[in-house]
């Protein structure tokens, strides 16, 4: 008899917690995308910090060796990989928009990156999680690194992406770089592309031109358009993603504003379509024509290729439309 | 069941899946710290988030397990809340909520503490709605998820045991202790029981 009261009590608390928390509903939950890209950033920061404890570590053990056979370890730490000769310079800032820290060769510290910095071979760069930074390869690439990314110049035209995206702008596959991820290699034939570190796998999405990825399990072409995910040991999955799809709006906004004076209309047309992942096409030849004898005159700095291509436009006779990968371009009805 | 203490050196000694653990353990709760903080807006709340984690993952070593890892990222979040909203002063969304009280905070924050004063007679609907879930949050050991599972969405000790990742007896007894808890955080933090808190949010 005792057990059932205890049972019946139980059965009524249950009833009145069940109650409440129907009441109260569910919490709250993040946003879908949220936590992936909230953990590849903290995720970044961990690395780095388990990193530079790992290295302070092997530091500590060779002051130790020094205090027993000071000229042995001073020779060893000489040659030891924690001090490589600082490399040539691989590469310029050419846009930096937020904060933004890089870690010379050799070095344990990071220091604040400036608009002016070059960055030697073996040296780190990594972002804040709300900035952003463009740098123009020696070599030619331009490569745009998302917030919270953290990147090394390594040799030979390599880099090492330990977190966080990076974008590679190319004009050619004579320009060589390979992206190095965990999860694989990643070269450019002339191309357009992201590749993008998640918590367990790297996602490589091209926007023009092909890539190649060299995984643990085989190698496989992407070609624009297309998204290719690749895990540690899991089959590669592939989904479409359109050049002009917002997935790739971050990347206008660090994207380097080139000097337009001078230019005609046909050559900034070209830059705002890549920039923006559209075709350029004209509705006549007349508008083609009109395109290519305009020469512009002024200066786009600071504006988004969005923008600046609105900008432009409204200050000549010709007028723009984008329909999905297409920008139109066509004469205004008192030019015709 | 590991402890903050074990998760923090294990992490600190570069293991994957403590970093894991800890990041799937905080990530929304703390979200859900931030949120109404910031007046409801996801993105801030994410960037308040992802601040505050960042900043935890700078100062882990320093981290001295006076506070569950949970309170001490609620502390840095609501300061990182804080700094944002006093460096922009186009954001005047930073709100000041019932439970930043000193005396509901301290409920809150050392469960175990009764408060001083009467959240239950302060608090509107959605105020007690909200705590009630800060108090899950606040839950040790999954113990808030176990009891959405079962009193919210209904599921059995079976399909709670799959959802976890554990045995069915381990279910079953996770549920109890939930339970136990959660009864004893109410009380600690409102002085009523689940009965007296919903006829409150009935009323």
């Amino acid at each position: 008899m005792e057990k059932n009261h205890e049972d019946e009590g139980m059965d009524r608390e249950d009833q009145e917690l069940a109650a409440l928390l129907q009441a109260v509903g569910p919490r709250p939950r993040p946003p879908a995308g949220a936590e992936a890209s909230v953990r590849a950033a903290v995720e970044t920061e961990w690395r780095s910090v388990v990193a530079g404890r790992n290295q302070r570590r092997r530091v500590t053990a060779g002051l130790a060796m020094a205090a027993s056979a000071a000229v042995a370890a001073i020779a060893l730490w000489a040659a030891s990989p924690l001090s490589p000769p600082r490399g040539e310079p691989v590469a310029t800032v050419a846009v930096l928009a937020g904060s933004a820290e890089y870690q010379p060769a050799g070095s344990n510290a990071w220091e604040t990156l400036s608009g002016s910095r070059e960055i030697a071979q073996g040296d780190t760069i990594r972002t804040a999680p709300d900035a952003r930074v463009a740098l123009a390869l020696e070599q030619g690439p331009v490569l745009r690194l998302d917030r919270a990314t953290r990147l090394a110049f390594g040799r030979d035209g390599r880099v090492d992406l330990a977190g966080g995206a990076v974008y590679v702008d190319s004009d050619g596959p004579g320009q060589d770089l390979i992206v190095d991820t965990p999860f694989g290699a990643v070269t450019h034939l002339g191309t357009q592309y992201e590749a993008r570190l998640l918590p367990q796998a790297v996602a490589v999405a091209v926007r023009e031109g092909r890539i190649r990825v060299d995984g643990r399990h085989g190698e496989a072409m992407v070609p624009a358009g297309e998204r290719l995910t690749l895990t540690g040991d899991g089959p590669m999955q592939r989904t479409v993603l359109s050049p002009y799809a917002e997935d790739w709006d971050w990347v206008a906004s660090v994207a380097p504003v080139p000097a337009i004076d001078g230019w005609t209309l046909v050559e900034f047309l070209e830059w705002a379509g890549r920039e923006t992942g559209r075709e350029v096409s004209f509705e006549t030849p007349a508008a083609a024509e009109a395109a290519r004898t305009i020469v512009l005159h002024g200066s786009v700095q600071g504006l988004s290729p969005e923008a600046a291509l609105d900008a432009i436009m409204s200050t000549t006779r010709l007028r723009h439309q984008r329909q999905g990968g297409v920008l139109r371009i066509g004469l205004t009805a008192t030019a015709s | 069941m590991t402890t903050d203490r074990e998760l923090a050196d294990r992490m600190l000694a570069g293991d994957q899946a403590a970093f894991s653990e800890f990041f799937e353990t905080h990530f929304s709760r703390v979200y859900r710290f931030a949120l109404p903080r910031v007046a409801g807006n996801e993105d801030a709340a994410r960037e308040a988030v992802q601040r505050a984690m960042i900043k935890a993952m700078r100062k882990l070593s320093a981290w001295r397990g006076e506070a569950t890892l949970f309170t001490w990222l609620c502390q840095i979040c609501r300061r990182e809340i804080f700094d944002q909203a006093r460096s922009n002063r186009r954001r005047a969304d930073n709100v000041v909520l019932i439970e930043d009280s000193a005396e509901v905070r301290q409920a809150l924050e050392f469960i175990e503490a009764p408060a001083s004063t009467d959240p239950l007679r302060q608090c509107s609907r959605q105020d007690l709605q909200r705590i009630i879930q800060a108090v899950l949050d606040r839950l040790p050991d999954r113990y808030g998820e176990a009891l959405e599972l079962k009193y919210i969405e209904g599921c059995s000790v079976e399909e709670i045991s799959k959802t976890m990742g554990i045995g069915p007896t381990a279910a079953q007894s996770l549920l109890a202790r939930a339970r136990t808890a959660f009864r004893e955080a109410l009380e600690a933090v409102f002085g009523a029981s689940s009965s007296d808190l919903l006829s409150s949010l009935e009323a």
